[in-house]
């Protein structure tokens, strides 16, 4: 009798990483409900006492655009293991960490910004709800640029292959998790 | 179970004949209000979210699973295959 060697259908960190991203979209959920609250209950937007400040909207348009990009360069950094190619692996690892710690570094340089405007998180419901929110977010993506380079230094000792890469798989979906809530976050608290 | 049915639909058939607006939250009983708006919104929004979560989890694992038992039976039928190819060719069965 011949043996099939047959995978698994779903390995335990890939369903471990799906558990931990519908943990993280409830959390963000209730982060969005609160906004939702205040933003559908009050008439004007910001409140009254926070009418001169204005969010850095063109700036953080093109710092949206970075992460999209850096969720293509993700896609490729694992299309690339899978064809077994480990220079270009960290190669676009390399490249998407870079895009990671520019979109950090340009949304911080704009919360200096806004602190120095006044918008703090103790003036009042609107500040409170920005920087919980983004700034939920942001802590999220610094994670996944952690986690990126933690992977990024797996792939220099060789550790993936073409018929293992598990650990690339699941840095993937959690980052494509980070890029894809932000547009949702941008148009919400930017825009709106 | 049939005396169950009779009274859920009793209670339908009431609930339908004659509706009351109920004020269950004191946040959002008055719906013209901005923050009831508000609170309304966010509760639609956070009521679909575990659907949406559980739905997305369940329908990956139901498309892995159905992947993984193509896989199986596309490997088996191969294995099949060239079993009775080498029969037909007169030669000795091997596993690959």
């Amino acid at each position: 009798m011949a043996q099939i060697h047959e995978r698994p259908p779903l390995s335990n960190a890939r369903l471990g990483i799906l558990v931990l991203l519908g943990a993280e979209t409830m959390l963000f959920s209730g982060l969005i409900g609160t906004f939702l609250v205040f933003r559908v209950g009050n008439v004007t937007w910001p409140p009254p006492s926070h009418i001169g400040i204005e969010l850095p909207r063109a700036v953080t348009g093109i710092n949206t655009v970075l992460l999209l990009l850096s969720g293509y360069t993700m896609f490729q950094a694992r299309r690339a293991i899978q064809k077994d190619s480990v220079k270009q692996l960290r190669n676009w690892l390399l490249l998407t960490g870079a895009l990671g710690l520019l979109f950090l570094g340009v949304q911080g340089s704009e919360w200096v910004q806004l602190i120095r405007n006044g918008l703090t998180l103790q003036s009042g419901v609107y500040g409170g709800i920005f920087y919980v929110l983004i700034g939920c977010h942001a802590v999220h993506v610094l994670s996944a640029v952690i986690w990126l380079f933690i992977v990024f230094g797996m792939a220099m000792a060789g550790r993936f292959s073409a018929e293992r890469y598990v650990g690339i798989d699941t840095c993937t979906i959690y980052w494509i998790f980070v890029v894809a809530l932000w547009p949702i976050l941008y148009v919400l608290v930017y825009l709106t | 179970m049939y005396r169950f049915f009779l009274w859920t639909s009793v209670l339908i058939l009431v609930m339908l004949v004659a509706p009351i607006s109920l004020e269950a939250c004191p946040g959002c009983k008055d719906l013209d209000d901005p923050i009831g708006k508000g609170f309304n919104w966010s509760i639609l929004f956070m009521i679909a979210m575990p659907f949406t979560v559980f739905g997305l989890i369940g329908g990956t694992i139901f498309l892995q699973w159905n992947g993984y038992r193509l896989s199986v039976i596309g490997s088996r039928l191969k294995k099949d295959f060239l079993r009775i190819r080498n029969f037909l060719n007169g030669q000795p069965a091997t596993d690959n």
